[in-house]
């Protein structure tokens, strides 16, 4: 086996595609993964992205196309490649019988180099729940202890299939940080996820997937550029939404009977909507600047497939 | 990590979820147990082709054991399939084969220790003999248990859930049950069952322990019959060569449907 250099890609795909029988699920994605890296694969439901993830864990192997994870072929070389990753599945059974504890001292038992039991519920925050059986275990314990499975051999390539669905946003949080130490030391990290916040916030880079293919791929602030600010409020009294200005020429548009409008730098354009305002004696109340985020990038993909009813037209 | 080292964390793990499992201890384990207490035990006065009946009637409840086992080896397959265990195992680095045979493993130690119990009470209450060679004996009992267990793995493949495991299983069970000469000879069925019921793949199994166990020549015997012949070592071997070829054929049967029908995930969609 030849050692990796520090600069080949931990994960390399070329032109992957995966079909089921005549679905064909993946259809023709390139991209590469850098060592320590955190990539995350976003998309909706049925985009590819579980898939594709299946494919790099050596689940599946591809229909056609190269991949290569940690320099290796993922289903050809599977016992041997998982020595080194950490598999966390968006759904994986366990066995119902057994309390979370004798889970992870079982799991010890396959697995080299693996970390002590009480450490890794200590990761997960599980300790608590140490002798409780797993067929007791709420849907978002369960994931926790999932994932301490899949940290339990400090793997250098970590695969998470939406770990926080079905977390509170404190367990979520707590999945998070754990994620974030783990990047901190090193762990290359691929994460698919429904959560856009949990991409911006933790994701090196994104590939917004859709229909089998990647639409937009890069660093979020990439993914993300050109895409300006939304500012939105709702209409004012006695005002109708014809009577709205222009700001910096773009015109708003209607959703929701809020004004919304995506201008490329928003404080020129607030100060114009002020001073629209002030002339009338109209008051801005529930008006609201956000800057573009990743949901507007997939919320553009669907309208590209579902063109919304144009305005004024009846439903 | 060895590939045996795998297989020994995989069993460890199938050993502790079979006794924790009420439905797996009471199919796996106990129902050949109760079964030669009720229907064994009360032929202890009795005999049969020159043998203990009651221990005549347990030897054969050892044969069904491994169809017991294979009741509850196809059923903690396909749920543990369905329920995406096998899928999460197949996600670390324990080879499949490893986790294949660790469960395996755990069931053939199951059926080790039923034998202990039922030879224990052959022996010990009904007044059979100690087996006559140990060694046929184990050979039987050892490639029944593959076969059966082969076979479990195979059906999984056919099985679609949990829930349909009995429609798969019980045929198989009754068929054997009452065609393979457990409690009574295959000599006392009608002719035209005698053919068919000799090919079931518990029939081989039955006779090579009945013949390990005893030391006589198993086939023809009746309740009504005389004393079979007794076979010395070397007899004992050829007389149950036919009956482990026919089980050897069977193996063979099952292993090429089980790698061909065996899945690690639920069907899709």
């Amino acid at each position: 086996m030849t050692p990796l250099s520090e600069k080949s890609p931990t994960v390399e795909v070329v032109d992957l595609r995966r079909s089921y029988g005549e679905y064909e699920a993946v259809r023709g994605i390139s991209f590469s993964i850098a060592r320590g890296e955190l990539f995350a694969l976003i998309g909706t439901n049925g985009a590819g992205k579980t898939s594709t993830l299946e494919v790099l864990e050596g689940y599946h192997p591809p229909t056609s196309g190269r991949v290569r994870v940690l320099g290796l072929d993922p289903f050809a070389a599977g016992p041997q490649l998982r020595r080194r990753t950490g598999v966390m599945l968006q759904e994986g059974g366990f066995f119902k019988e057994l309390t979370v504890k004798e889970t992870v001292d079982c799991w010890r038992s396959f697995t080299s180099r693996a970390r002590p039991t009480a450490e890794v519920l200590a990761k997960v925050a599980l300790e608590a729940k140490a002798g409780t059986r797993v067929a007791q275990l709420s849907g978002g314990e369960r994931r926790r202890l999932d994932l301490a499975l899949a940290v339990l051999n400090d793997p250098e390539l970590l695969f998470l299939d939406e770990p926080t669905t079905g977390l509170d946003p404190e367990a979520r949080r707590a999945t998070w940080r754990l994620v974030e130490e783990l990047r901190a030391a090193g762990t290359t990290v691929v994460l698919t996820t429904h959560y856009l916040e949990e991409a911006q916030q933790l994701a090196d880079r994104v590939a917004v997937m859709d229909r089998g293919v990647i639409a937009a791929e890069g660093t979020v602030a990439q993914v993300l550029s050109g895409r300006g600010d939304l500012i939105s409020l709702p209409l004012p009294p006695g005002h109708g939404f014809a009577e709205l200005p222009e700001l910096l020429g773009t015109a708003p548009s209607l959703s929701n009977n809020r004004a919304v409008y995506r201008v490329p730098r928003s404080a020129p354009a607030l100060a114009a909507l002020h001073a629209w305002a002030a002339a009338r004696g109209v008051e801005l109340d529930g008006l609201e600047v956000r800057s573009g985020s990743l949901e507007d990038v997939f919320l553009d993909l669907a309208d590209r497939h579902h063109p919304t009813t144009p305005l004024g037209a009846s439903r | 990590m060895s590939w045996s080292a795998y297989a020994k964390g995989q069993f460890a793990l199938s050993w502790k979820v079979f006794w924790r499992n009420r439905r797996s201890t009471f199919i796996g384990f106990l129902l050949p147990v109760l079964l030669n207490l009720v229907v064994a035990a009360p032929l202890r006065e009795r005999e049969i082709g020159g043998v203990n009946a009651a221990g005549y009637v347990a030897v054969g409840l050892l044969g069904l054991a491994l169809v017991t086992s294979f009741v509850h080896l196809l059923g903690s397959v396909v749920s543990r399939r369905e329920e995406l265990v096998l899928k999460r195992l197949r996600g670390t680095e324990c080879p499949p084969s490893a986790v294949l045979a660790g469960q395996l493993g755990a069931g053939g130690v199951v059926v080790l220790v039923q034998a202990l119990v039922l030879g224990g009470v052959a022996v010990g209450w009904f007044g059979a003999p100690l087996p006559a060679d140990p060694a046929l004996l184990l050979l039987v009992l050892l490639g029944g248990y593959l076969l059966f267990a082969v076979l479990a793995v195979a059906l999984s493949g056919v099985t679609p859930s949990a829930e349909s495991a009995p429609l798969v299983a019980t045929p198989v069970l009754v068929l054997c049950m009452f065609g393979a000469g457990v409690f009574t000879p295959v000599a006392g069925l009608p002719d035209w069952l005698r053919g068919p019921s000799g090919a079931l793949p518990l029939s081989p199994v039955v006779r090579g322990l009945r013949t390990a166990w005893f030391g006589r020549e198993f086939g023809a015997e009746t309740w009504a019959g005389g004393p079979l012949r007794e076979l010395d070592l070397v007899h004992g071997w050829t007389s149950a060569g036919p009956s482990l070829l026919l089980l050897a054929a069977w193996l063979a049967g099952a292993a090429v449907l089980s790698r061909r029908l065996m899945r690690w995930e639920p069907r899709r969609g």
